[in-house]
């Protein structure tokens, strides 16, 4: 390994992994506060290459040393720099946040909300909505759309991200562009394109099928069951989705030095293996991120489903945003779509939960 | 550990990529915005709908108005129909209302009970509401007070190809119902080898015309009794009605079944040869006729037959009622624009050059000598409307009719279970 401190560039290091670990640990939590002393020990010493083993341990006298004047030299800093998110986040999810809480125990249907009426009713928005077969069913099933969306995101943006390491420059590039202008299409567009590719009548797809294959698929309806209409949502969304995880996980591959490919290869593995038993456990970090910020991101979808079936057909095709939707704006009762609002929250808080906890936990194991 | 270190930054990157992706993905489609901007008392802001009043008769309105009123802006804005409950009730339950709404005529006792719009009662004489049409004075009235006044009334009725209808070997007009399914299937066997043909073009979703077929039989879709509202749709006569019509889509119908009238306009497989039939409203005929200029004269109108020989089915009387914001903070304005277009001579023009029907009977001899017009005005002789509840609203905008038909159309239910849970669900809301 390497015994010599990189001298050149300390400063950027251990700012970088500051605020990097200060995003992810939120504030006082105290393991947060462990990984991040370790990380900026570790940065600053620029040793202690055995993960086990803490930075501490490994330079016994170094590490103090730099510590301490570090803590007096950064002071009030921190908190001035990450006041303006806080005030932003406070202003702009906080708030809402509030109301959304508030307006949960309150009766709000049209009539209080054109005339201004304030009307508590305790608990009963989230009777209605927990005694309501339908929002069980919707939730299970959103569930399930959001595990088969990050499922074949993570695949597909992986088998991508691979594929940029092995072309060249210029198929890279191009690549990229496409990427780029995938994940730069803004959702409705992105729908509405869906909805014509697979319109009954005109859709380019059915048309395609007819000619390319011996089936007669010409009029074949996508939106009139419950599968094929998924079929179609789901390949929007994750078409959409691939962009981020791709990118985000080629820039974790281009971390990984060719070293450690050409040893496993030298040891006989495959490609299989090799991904399996060396690339992927290096990225598991980035895995673990990606895949938590897509069971959030799949959990909400609501546009792509707004504007390719709105739920049908029969609101076999529901998902528990467009459920909350339409109990507030179409039948105007904005407490129970609150109260709805509200669970979601919970469930996605939760997962959240799961992800900053796994993620330490990673850190822990690792650093 | 570099690596671990630039892994780590990756992961930060993630993060900072996701939440631009985040602010690119908000999905925010309550449309709130140009809520008469910052309107002086001296403007008015006004809410029409895509299709209503034509552009040269808005302009006649305003140019009377600006005589009376010169200086005051009129800020004329076009909705479109999809979504325009939800944009209602976010603009009247805002700080800056528009002063003038058009009202889907169905919608207006939800919107009034709610507190939204100005009480018109007592200005009834003033606006000649003495022969205005029946139908829209009630669709405009709630518990005795008028909320909002009629604008203008239109209807559904049958539009075909005579071209097509002419090649099919058909050679009179069917004049019951039986011999209308005939018809139809004499045109599919002619132009049936097409496989996106539709003898008659009916997307699952169309429920306006759907509801003639429930009438014919007898059938309701909600009655009222001893004020408790009760949905019909389950009963012998609404079944009848509907296994007719499942009869006819099945057969003769490729449009989506989960599709709309909006999102799968009749008129475009109509103009495109792609169907010979549909039931649509009468100004779909010029629309047509724009878009393909070779077809002019070759869409023929004729009423929904009933199954009753030598009847019309009933149709739905839809149309749009004028209201003013209960919230408005210029209602003289706004009454002094709307007494302008609700007069004889504005009513004439959009009567003429709209082709709708007006909102007074003392105007409906004007489509007399029109081919098209006048079918329509003789079928709306026989309308029906939906049940008169603030609720009703919920009732369309919670899909309900939407769903049931999709799905009787698809097969999912049968016609018993399909009536039953939509019956159910209307019980539920109309009487919440």
């Amino acid at each position: 390994m390497d015994p010599e401190p990189r001298t050149a560039d300390p400063v950027p290091d251990q700012a970088g992994s500051g605020t990097a670990v200060e995003t992810l640990g939120d504030g006082p939590d105290r393991a947060a506060a462990d990984l991040a002393a370790t990380v900026a020990a570790t940065g600053a010493g620029g040793a202690g290459p055995v993960p086990p083993v803490p930075a501490t341990a490994a330079l016994p006298d170094e590490a103090p040393l730099h510590r301490t004047p570090r803590r007096r030299a950064t002071g009030a800093l921190p908190y001035g720099l990450v006041l303006p998110s806080i005030v932003l986040l406070a202003g702009l999810l906080g708030y809402p946040l509030y109301v959304l809480v508030k307006t949960s125990f309150q009766t709000l249907d049209l009539r209080q909300l054109i005339r201004r009426q304030t009307v508590y009713t305790g608990l009963s928005n989230y009777g209605t909505i927990l005694t309501d077969p339908e929002f069980w069913a919707v939730t299970i099933r959103t569930i399930l759309f959001a595990a088969a969306c990050v499922a074949l995101t993570i695949a597909l943006g992986t088998l991508v991200a691979l594929l940029m390491r092995r072309v060249g420059k210029g198929m890279r590039l191009l690549v990229s562009a496409g990427l780029l202008l995938a994940w730069a299409t803004p959702p409705v567009s992105a729908a509405t394109v869906f909805k014509w590719l697979f319109d009954q009548q005109y859709g380019v797809v059915d048309w395609m099928i007819t000619k390319a294959t011996p089936l007669d698929w010409s009029q074949h309806a996508w939106f009139d069951g419950q599968l094929s209409a998924f079929t179609v949502i789901i390949l929007c969304v994750v078409w959409q989705a691939i962009p981020f995880v791709a990118l985000t996980l080629y820039a974790g591959l281009t971390t990984i030095p060719d070293e450690v490919g050409e040893a496993a290869r030298i040891d006989g593995a495959g490609a299989w293996r090799s991904f399996w038993s060396v690339t992927a456990p290096m990225l598991k970090p980035v895995f673990l991120i990606l895949t938590s910020l897509s069971v959030i991101w799949d959990l909400k979808v609501f546009t792509q489903l707004y504007v390719l079936t709105q739920g049908g057909p029969d609101r076999k095709t529901l998902l528990i945003n467009l459920y909350t939707y339409q109990k507030g704006f179409a039948v105007s009762q904005f407490g129970v779509a609150s109260a709805a609002a509200v669970v979601m929250v919970v469930l996605t808080l939760l997962l959240t939960l799961w992800y900053v906890r796994s993620m330490i936990r990673v850190g822990e194991e690792e650093l | 550990m570099h690596r671990k270190l630039r892994t780590a930054a990756v992961a930060g990157v993630a993060v900072a990529l996701f939440a631009a992706a985040c602010g690119s993905n908000g999905g925010d489609t309550s449309d709130s915005a140009s809520v008469g901007g910052n309107a002086q008392a001296k403007d008015i802001t006004v809410w029409l709908m895509n299709g209503s009043a034509p552009d040269s008769v808005v302009k006649a309105v305003n140019a009377q108005f600006n005589q009376a009123h010169p200086g005051t802006k009129v800020n004329v804005q076009i909705q479109q129909w999809s979504e325009i409950q939800t944009k209602t009730t976010t603009a009247l339950a805002g700080n800056n209302p528009p002063d003038v709404l058009e009202i889907g005529s169905t919608l207006v006792s939800k919107f009034a009970d709610a507190g939204g719009l100005q009480d018109l009662s007592d200005k009834k004489a003033d606006l000649g509401g003495s022969t205005w049409l029946q139908g829209l004075t009630d669709a405009g009235t709630l518990d005795g007070k008028l909320y909002a006044i009629p604008y203008y009334a239109g209807d559904r009725a049958v539009l075909y190809r005579k071209d097509l209808w002419a090649k099919a070997g058909i050679t009179s007009l069917p004049t019951d119902r039986a011999t209308f399914v005939a018809d139809l299937g004499k045109v599919q066997a002619k132009f049936g080898t097409d496989k996106q043909f539709s003898a008659l073009y009916f997307p699952g979703q169309y429920w306006y015309a759907s509801l003639p077929f429930i009438w014919d039989e007898g059938g309701e879709v909600a009655v009222q009794d001893n004020g408790q509202w009760k949905a019909a749709l389950d009963s012998p006569q609404s079944q009848a009605g509907l296994s007719a019509l499942k009869d006819i889509v099945t057969k003769y119908s490729k449009a989506p079944v989960n599709g709309n009238e909006n999102d799968n306009d009749p008129a475009v497989p109509l103009g495109e040869g792609k169907a010979a039939t549909t039931i649509d409203a009468g100004w779909k005929v010029a629309t047509i006729e724009k878009a393909h200029p070779a077809l002019k004269g070759q869409i023929g109108v004729f009423p929904l037959p009933s199954k009753n020989a030598g009847q019309t089915a009933p149709v739905f009387l839809g149309g749009s009622n004028l209201g003013i914001a209960a919230g408005s903070d210029a209602q003289g304005l706004a009454y002094d624009w709307i007494k302008i277009l609700a007069t004889t001579k504005a009513q004439t023009d959009l009567a003429t050059t709209g082709g709708v029907i007006p909102n007074s009977s003392s105007l409906l001899s004007l489509h007399a000598n029109d081919p098209v017009l006048s079918v329509f005005d003789a079928a709306a002789k026989n309308s029906r409307s939906t049940p008169n509840s603030p609720k009703w609203g919920d009732v369309e905008s919670g899909t309900v009719l939407q769903d049931m038909l999709v799905s009787i159309f698809s097969g999912k239910k049968s016609v018993a279970d399909a009536t039953k849970d939509a019956s159910d669900a209307i019980n539920k809301t109309l009487n919440s």
